[in-house]
């Protein structure tokens, strides 16, 4: 399955682009996109150990279960306040 | 009133709306744009936001208060955009019977919104500009 996955922030500008594209196997878990994007986006890779991932405007763990229907985003630390 | 906005925050206009006959205390923070840093001096505070999923978050946040405390309005608004020294970035409002209520709950509104709501800001100083360090785990 291809994902799309939404930039924010630190993340935009290191990515440069507000969204990637990431192919999972039917089924990946949180933790797969995470080890495809520290793989195919080098320069995402470090930041990835403080971002945390909200599917469908929700943050999620490690363990849930993405699909394509989900909107898919990476949240670097916030910072709003 | 939740709201994620690129228009300014009118301070009496939106403590008006926690008015309330039954409320004997209304207790509002507002997070505004100060002039220094880490000991550089800030021009300007620009502010980027999941919108969609800040609002959610907002509203998730704003029905989680209402359930632990007895308050009769909440009012939570957060600015998105390049804001000047002094404006306000984000208001927290409640109103309640009585103060420690009215206090705790806004206390909570406030750090929740720097926790965990997704957004993010950029402080342009002189000399440079740099995203701000904030917060990457629950409190």
């Amino acid at each position: 399955m291809l994902l799309e996955v939404r930039l924010f922030a630190m993340l935009r500008e290191a990515g440069g682009a507000e969204r990637i594209q990431v192919r999972l196997e039917p089924g990946a878990s949180v933790a797969a996109l995470r080890t495809a994007i520290a793989r195919e986006f080098p320069a995402l890779a470090t930041h990835l150990g403080a971002t945390r991932v909200a599917a469908n405007l929700q943050f999620v763990s490690d363990a849930h279960i993405l699909s394509a229907e989900q909107e898919i985003a990476l949240i670097p630390p916030v910072s709003g306040g | 009133m939740i709201a994620v906005t690129a228009d300014p925050i009118d301070l009496a206009a939106v403590e008006a709306l926690l008015h309330h006959p039954e409320a004997g205390g209304i207790v509002t923070f507002a997070g505004t744009v100060r002039n220094h840093n880490h000991g550089r001096q800030v021009v300007s505070l620009s502010y980027e936001a999941y919108a969609e999923m800040a609002q959610a978050r907002m509203e998730a946040l704003a029905r989680e208060m209402h359930a632990r405390w007895p308050l009769y309005r909440v009012v939570l608004i957060h600015r998105v955009g390049t804001l000047a020294i002094g404006d306000a970035a984000v208001f927290v409002g409640v109103s309640s019977a009585h103060r420690d209520v009215a206090f705790d709950a806004c206390r909570h509104g406030i750090e929740v919104i720097k926790f965990d709501v997704p957004i993010w800001k950029k402080e342009t100083f002189i000399g440079g500009e740099d995203w701000v360090e904030g917060c990457a785990v629950h409190g």
